[in-house]
């Protein structure tokens, strides 16, 4: 594996893609501040928290779902991945740089979420060990799907209105912005298939807002696994 | 040496790219030649482990590109046809990420980097990001990129197409300072004539002709081009203009009849090969 590129692309990427367009990072926030602010004016303040981890998970899940976009415009508008491809970098190599690459990027929004979470004391600080890792697999989980889903399309337009559908079906129906424990079991089941499910819901348990949930920390690793094996085969790398 | 035989490349929906291409590549830099869709880029693609073919082989310096691909990647540079930057990203930036993609060391990256960007005249550039670059100062990120490799092989497809006049010069006069072998397509004559004096042309996805330009010249020799805007027949007929390929020494009378009489080029190949007719 080649660290040093995942690395420095991971970095370079990030951190000057922040320092460069700041716009950018906090149009990743505006939707979840504006869900927050919303949240807290109808339910008068009874639904902050929920939409306070509703909005954690959902900036994260929504940085890495924008690296689809990265990759779509690497491979068919710019050709850097055919350059990437002819070089030693692997798929493995360039979905990790590409994960850590929108980890970095969503951190503002990240570091946002937790101050609020913190100030409101949903969670003792010690938590943030946990939840570390939980964000980090989300964002790689999330990211092998986007590398996957970056291969179908032909045209970069495709990708917006692809990328519009996705931020939904991943953002706001699943239970992050409401607890787990109002879904009918099947359909919880049906939306576990979203790493964003089971890692909003460990938040949730987390803050004691949801009842535990045993196999959702399970579920949220197997997925990573999973999604991450069957990128490698799946995404267009070598084309055919 | 790049060996190919019989390479066959046919797309999904059924195209033919290539359709059957036999050639060995000994000199140290070559051109590529072909119309739009010739096959030229997926041929570059092929041999650069970009692409798989459909069927036939091709081996650079023995290793095939389709099974030992890894082993490859680590001597060759492909450059794409229309590869663009990263607009937010600084000359530097992309050479380094592309240097350590390559498994350089970052301070090795980071001293390459330095040595061609003052090599190439990227160096004034070097903090602003590409999206405040002209079009032949982002080519040359890329050739940089090429440049700071220290590749055996560079691979650049069509590497000045959509360039004005001057960023041209600027990119050639960096391409001329690669040590490395060089395989580029194009489909502009005057640079393969600039950069190679070894020449490819393709049609169709079949090689039409492989040599140094003097050699493919002489089947043409002691003949010129007459050509007319004025409705009259030639042997080749494109757009309004007619062609024909006729003796020298006939050449005074087709010129007193109104006919504009040019020495034949590389450009009457492609036309004599194409599908002008």
């Amino acid at each position: 594996m080649n660290f040093r590129f995942i690395a420095l692309y991971a970095w370079t990427t990030g951190v000057e893609a922040i320092k460069r367009g700041f716009s950018y990072t906090l149009g990743y926030m505006a939707t979840p501040l504006a869900l927050l602010f919303l949240f807290g004016i109808i339910s008068g303040g009874a639904l902050i928290p929920l939409a306070v981890i509703g909005g954690l998970v959902s900036i994260t899940a929504t940085g890495a779902l924008y690296g689809l976009s990265d990759v779509a415009m690497n491979r068919i508008e710019l050709k850097l991945q055919d350059l990437f491809v002819a070089s030693s970098v692997t798929v493995l190599d360039y979905m990790l740089a590409i994960s850590f690459s929108n980890i970095i990027f969503s951190l503002p929004g990240i570091l946002v979420y937790i101050a609020i979470a913190l100030f409101m004391h949903l969670f003792p600080a010690v938590w943030l060990i946990a939840i570390a890792p939980i964000l980090v697999l989300l964002a790689v989980s999330i990211s092998a799907l986007a590398l996957i889903l970056a291969s179908i399309p032909k045209h970069l337009r495709n990708v917006w209105g692809f990328l519009g559908i996705l931020t939904v079906v991943f953002t706001f129906v699943p239970p992050l912005f409401y607890k787990y424990t109002v879904l009918p079991a099947p359909l919880l089941y049906i939306f576990m298939l979203s790493p964003v499910t089971s890692a909003a819901i460990m938040i949730q348990n987390m803050a004691e807002l949801t009842p535990f949930l045993w196999y959702a920390p399970l579920v949220l690793i197997i997925e990573t696994i999973v999604y991450f094996i069957i990128a490698k085969p799946l995404t267009q790398w070598r084309t055919k | 040496m790049i060996e190919v035989r019989g390479l066959r490349k046919r797309y999904p929906g059924g195209t033919y790219a290539l359709r059957g291409i036999d050639l060995a590549l000994e000199e140290k830099a070559t051109a590529v030649l072909g119309r739009n869709g010739a096959g030229k880029t997926t041929m570059l693609r092929i041999l650069s482990t970009q692409l798989l073919p459909t069927s036939g082989h091709a081996t650079i310096d023995g290793y095939d590109v389709v099974r030992e691909a890894d082993k490859l990647r680590k001597k060759m540079v492909s450059i794409p046809q229309e590869a663009g930057p990263l607009g937010y990203l600084t000359p530097e930036e992309h050479i380094k990420i592309y240097l350590t993609a390559r498994g350089m060391s970052f301070s090795t990256a980071r001293q390459e980097t330095m040595r061609v960007m003052k090599e190439i005249g990227l160096w004034e550039a070097r903090n602003k990001t590409a999206d405040e670059l002209s079009g032949g100062m982002k080519r040359k990120i890329f050739v940089g990129m090429a440049m700071a490799s220290n590749a055996e092989i560079i691979f650049l497809d069509e590497p000045t197409v959509g360039l004005d006049p001057i960023s041209r010069l600027e990119v050639w006069s960096a391409l001329r300072k690669l040590g490395s072998k060089m395989v580029l397509t194009t489909h502009y004559i005057e640079e393969a004539k600039e950069l190679t004096k070894d020449i490819v042309m393709i049609d169709e996805g079949r090689m039409k002709a492989h040599g140094t330009v003097e050699r493919l010249l002489r089947k043409s020799a002691g003949m010129v081009r007459v050509e007319s805007t004025g409705g009259e027949k030639g042997d080749y007929n494109i757009g309004g203009t007619s062609i024909s390929y006729v003796r020298a020494r006939e050449a005074s009378r087709y010129a007193q009849s109104g006919y504009v009489v040019k020495p034949v080029d590389l450009e009457d190949l492609f036309i004599m090969k194409g599908d002008g007719k």
